[in-house]
Order: C-alpha cells, then structure tokens, then sequence
C-alpha cells in the first residue's frame, strides 16, 4: 500500500475509534447536537474527552515507540512495556506519591518521564556494551520485575490501607475518570515525544543496513540514540504517569502494520502512532462495555488481548530469534 | 426487646473468667481499638502498626504511642513473649499457623456486619483480656452515642465515597450507621455492592444527594460543575466497628445537622 493512502486510511480509523470512544459507556451519548448545561453535555465535556484525548496520545505514543524500539534493536520483541520502561516510568510515579507528592501531580508526572529515561539510559548502556537479542530481552524482563518489584515494595511500605487501594488500582492501568488536567499534562510531553522520534526513523533505515554501513552513510549513531531515549521516555513517561502501565501496543501494532507498510522502520513508525491510538481507543471503549456498574481494566484488557499475540509471535520467530 | 437484649449482653460479659493473660498482642487495627479500651495498659505487649498511623486508624495516637507496634510477623509477635494473640479474619494463613505451632494461645475474630456483632466482639474482647465489665461499658458507651447521633425524621440521600472511588454498600456497618443517621444511602442505585469502586459518570447523570468523602478538595472537577455537594467524612472512620463507631456515628450526625431542609 502507497504510505500516503495507508496513513490516510490509518487517520480514518483513528477518527472513527475516537468518536467511538466518545460515545460509548454504560450509556451511549451521541457526540454531537448535546444540549449545552445537560449532564450529557459536561460528562462528555469533562469525562469522555480527556479520556478519548488520553487514549489518542498514549496509543499513539505506545504505538510510535514500539516501531522505534524494534527497528532500534533489530528486534520484533521490543515494546516500552517489555523491556521495562513503562514499569520504571511506574516506578517513578508510585515513588514520587510514596514522598507526598500525591497532592502536586506535576511533580507525579516529571518523576514518571525521569524513570522512563533511565530505564531508557540502562537500556542504552547495554547497546553500547554490544548486547545481543537475548541479552536485551533479558535486561528488560529483569528490569521490568525488578522496577515492579520495588513498586511492591513501596506499596507494601503505604502508609495507609487506603493510599495502598490507590496505588494498585492506578497500577493496573486505566482511564477511568480522568480529568482535562490530567490530559493537559500529559498530552504536551507526548507530543514532544513524538516529535523526537519522527527525526530518527532516517537514522533507523540506515541502522538496518548493519551499524558500520550506517556510519558510513553519515549516520550520528549517538544522536539518533538520544533522540529515541528522550523521545521515548518523556512520552511514555507522562502516559504512564497519568494511565498506569498499559502494555502490549507497541508490540501488537507494529506487527499489524509492517504487512502494509513494509520493513523499513522509518515507514512503520506514523502508521503504528496512528493504528496504536486506534487500538488503544477502541479498547478503552470496549472496557466500559462490560456489564455491571464496573467497568475492566484497560492495562488488563490488553494484556488479555496482548499476552496471547506475544506468545503466536514467539512461536512464528521460533528458531530465528535468540 | 431492649431489655432483652440487654440481658443477653449480661449474660454474655458472665462467662467464667480464667487466670486473665498478662502479655496480650493484637494484629489487627480494629481489636487494638477494643482492646486498649477495656485491658489494662500492662497487660497490652503489642498492637499492629496501623495503630501508629492517626491517618489509617481512629486511635488516638497519644494513646497508639505507649504500646509498642509490630508489622504483623509470627517472630515479631513471638519476640514480645504473649500470653495471648488476638487475630482477625484477615491475618495471613502462614503467621496463623506459625503461632499456633509455637503454641502460644490465640483468639480469632472476624468482620462485624451490624451493631450487634460489634457489640457482641466488644464483649468477647473484654472477656479474652479478663475485664468484662468494661466491655459492658464500652458498648453502653456505643450505644450511647449512638443514641445521641440518631436522627428523626425525613432522611437526605447520600453516598460515601473515597477518592480511590471505595464505595461502601448495602450490608456494610457504616451504611447502617448512615441510616441511622438520617442518610438514606445511595449506592444500590448505581448497582454498586458491598464494597465497589464507583465511577463518576454515574454520579454526574443522576446526583447521589450529599456526597461523603475522605479529600472533597480532590472531588473531580465534573461533579463540582454538575453542583453535587461533598462534605468531609475521614477515612479512618469507615474501616472499624468498635468504639471507632462511635466517632463515625457521631461525625454523620454533625454532618446530618449541617444539611439544610
């Protein structure tokens, strides 16, 4: 498919799953014609719009870097979620609330990206060194449980039984009743994160090539590394800091896409920005659907959808990886 | 009917009193409530931690800081040599089973549902540490202000609800303490149970009446703009029966007198 059409049929799917979640819920509302003042009006105004406009950049944001990570390490395994830097982001957030800072969510959010960056940093480190494949995986399930680990055990240290309540249900991950605050603070860094990645997926072409032929190409292997780690880190950072961790979209996404857009990373990164905002809109509709006052998880939600497609990409790749 | 009742808590605080124990640790924050109002301060050699924290626990905390506190272990109960652990419903398998093992006495209790159960684990309480009597005093003091919080006449719908979205419902204590505050309580209108979390969307579509909850200053700006009222009820007060009941209660008939007909 030409890029310009599939990015244009992307867009379309993206507009259609935003209105979707808009109006979707244990009550459907139409997203137009509301009668200004009426509760349909401000629970669309003030509830279902910072979560439609949260599920929008934190798919995208998924999505994007899961495209980055992959072509990155040369590695169909990569995902923030897999090696680790969404649970350090989580790390940061839960230790920062852990201090005090629960009532300052400005200060919840930096320490979020600033976990999400050294885990990105540790990551860089490894690549450095010269990891392999296996190695890399490695370093991010170790990192992952070691960052979840602490998290439980700063959960286990609460004070309170109650602060404890809200930490692990931030933990597993949602959008349920988030505010235009929340939106306001983390769709910025998102779209920062964003920007940076954009720029390295030139680099990343050439990176497929093999790491001398990219330098010999003129390739700043060092820039192009600082880009993806920042650009990563902050976005994802301030996603999570605000959803929890949500998994499993950077890996699914970029999968989908690469029989539509073809192997090169710098043509897999905006398509899979655009298809994981439409994943990550549709599921977080889709949890609202189950019957009952309450409503599923998302970071549960695509696990559930997640774990199942990782374990079909294992058994594809079996014999080529590791 | 109330003198029967009574007569029945009599009876019940009669039981035959052994050789009452002399090192009792409590692992639970609600029995540590109980238990350091009816035994004597000498006869208390731990209580859990929780009742070190005035955040999570309704104790005073002047009075929390004169026993020491353990985080619920077998060996840090077993280091303050006790006589007797008190344990609750809650307490992990493991520990349960490890001091049993050890063969140090112990004593279950489980999760009151209604003022009754509450008064009736009072009373059992009193007896484990030897002093009935004021157990019987204890309750009488519940029952008084309980008395004094009661509220006659039309009741106003309201719904608890901390800022997690913790909603407690029907069959729980503090919606009975509610009724008899003069709340009539909502959650069974949003097809909530026993303990749920409670989205706001629900509350915005249609108003829970006067909403009770642990931080009204973090109350989603959505329901502010949809006009509901929210009031300050502390989330130490909802977790135990006992003689935390008794601040509950009296904290739901302040708010009760503060609603405008």
């Amino acid at each position: 498919m030409r890029p310009a059409a599939l990015a244009a049929a992307l867009a379309l799917l993206v507009a259609l799953a935003f209105l979707f979640n808009l109006s979707a819920g244990k009550v459907f509302i139409p997203p137009f014609g509301l009668a200004a003042g009426s509760a349909d009006a401000l629970i669309m105004a003030e509830l279902r719009l910072p979560r439609a406009l949260l599920a929008l950049g934190i798919g995208a944001m998924l999505g994007a870097a899961g495209a980055a990570l992959q072509g990155w390490l040369r590695n169909p395994l990569a995902d923030p979620a897999v090696l680790g830097i969404s649970a350090s982001a989580a790390l940061g957030s839960v230790l920062a609330i852990f201090l005090g800072a629960a009532a300052t969510p400005a200060i919840v959010s930096a320490a979020g990206m600033a976990g999400a960056v050294v885990a990105m940093a540790l990551l860089l480190l490894l690549v450095g060194g010269g990891a392999s494949t296996t190695m890399f995986i490695l370093a991010g399930v170790i990192l992952s449980t070691l960052a979840g680990s602490l998290m439980a055990l700063l959960i286990s240290l609460a004070p309170t039984p109650f602060a404890l309540g809200e930490i692990v249900t931030w933990s597993m991950g949602a959008l349920t009743d988030r505010t235009m605050a929340d939106a306001a603070r983390a769709l910025p860094f998102i779209a920062l994160g964003l920007a940076l990645l954009m720029p390295a997926a030139r680099a990343l072409d050439a990176l497929s090539l093999g790491e001398e032929t990219a330098r010999s190409l003129g390739v700043r292997i060092g820039r192009m590394q600082a880009l993806i780690m920042l650009g990563t880190g902050l976005g994802v950072g301030a996603g999570v800091a605000v959803s929890g961790v949500v998994g499993f979209v950077g890996l699914i996404v970029p999968h989908l896409l690469r029989p539509l857009a073809g192997e090169q990373p710098s043509a897999i990164i905006l398509p899979s920005a655009l298809g994981g905002a439409a994943l990550l809109l549709t599921a977080d509709a889709l949890v609202r659907l189950v019957p009952g006052a309450q409503e599923l998880k998302l970071g549960i939600a695509m696990a559930l959808i997640g774990a199942p497609f990782f374990l079909l990409l294992l058994w594809r790749h079996r014999g080529r990886i590791g | 009917m109330r003198g029967f009742r009574l007569l029945l808590l009599l009876f019940a605080a009669a039981g035959p009193a052994a050789a009452s124990p002399q090192r009792i640790v409590s692992m639970n924050p609600c029995i540590d409530q109980i238990l350091v109002g009816v035994a004597d301060a000498r006869q208390i050699a731990g209580i859990s931690h929780w009742s070190h924290d005035a955040a999570a626990s309704a104790m005073n905390p002047a009075v929390a800081r004169r026993f020491p506190a353990h985080f619920g272990t077998a060996e840090e109960v077993m280091a303050l040599r006790p006589d007797l652990v008190l344990l609750s419903l809650h307490t992990p398998l493991a520990t349960k089973a490890a001091l049993q093992r050890m063969g140090v006495q112990t004593q279950e209790f489980g999760v009151p549902g209604s003022v009754a159960e509450s008064h009736a684990q009072v009373l059992a309480v009193a007896r484990a540490a030897g002093h009935a009597e004021r157990g019987l005093a204890m309750v009488r003091a519940i029952d008084r202000a309980l008395l004094a919080s009661r509220h006659v006449g039309a009741q106003t719908p309201a719904l608890i609800r901390m800022s997690s979205g913790l909603t407690p419902g029907e069959g729980t204590l503090i919606v009975q303490l509610m009724g008899h505050a003069g709340f009539r309580n909502q959650s069974a209108a949003y097809g909530l149970g026993m303990w749920d979390m409670a989205a706001v969307e629900p509350l915005v579509r249609r108003s829970p009446g006067l909403l009770l909850t642990d931080r009204p200053e973090r109350l989603h700006p959505v329901l502010r703009r949809a006009g509901v009222r929210a009031v300050r009820f502390p989330g130490n007060l909802f977790a135990c029966a006992g003689p935390g009941m008794a601040r509950a209660a009296a904290r739901l008939a302040e708010i009760r007198r503060g609603v405008r007909p």
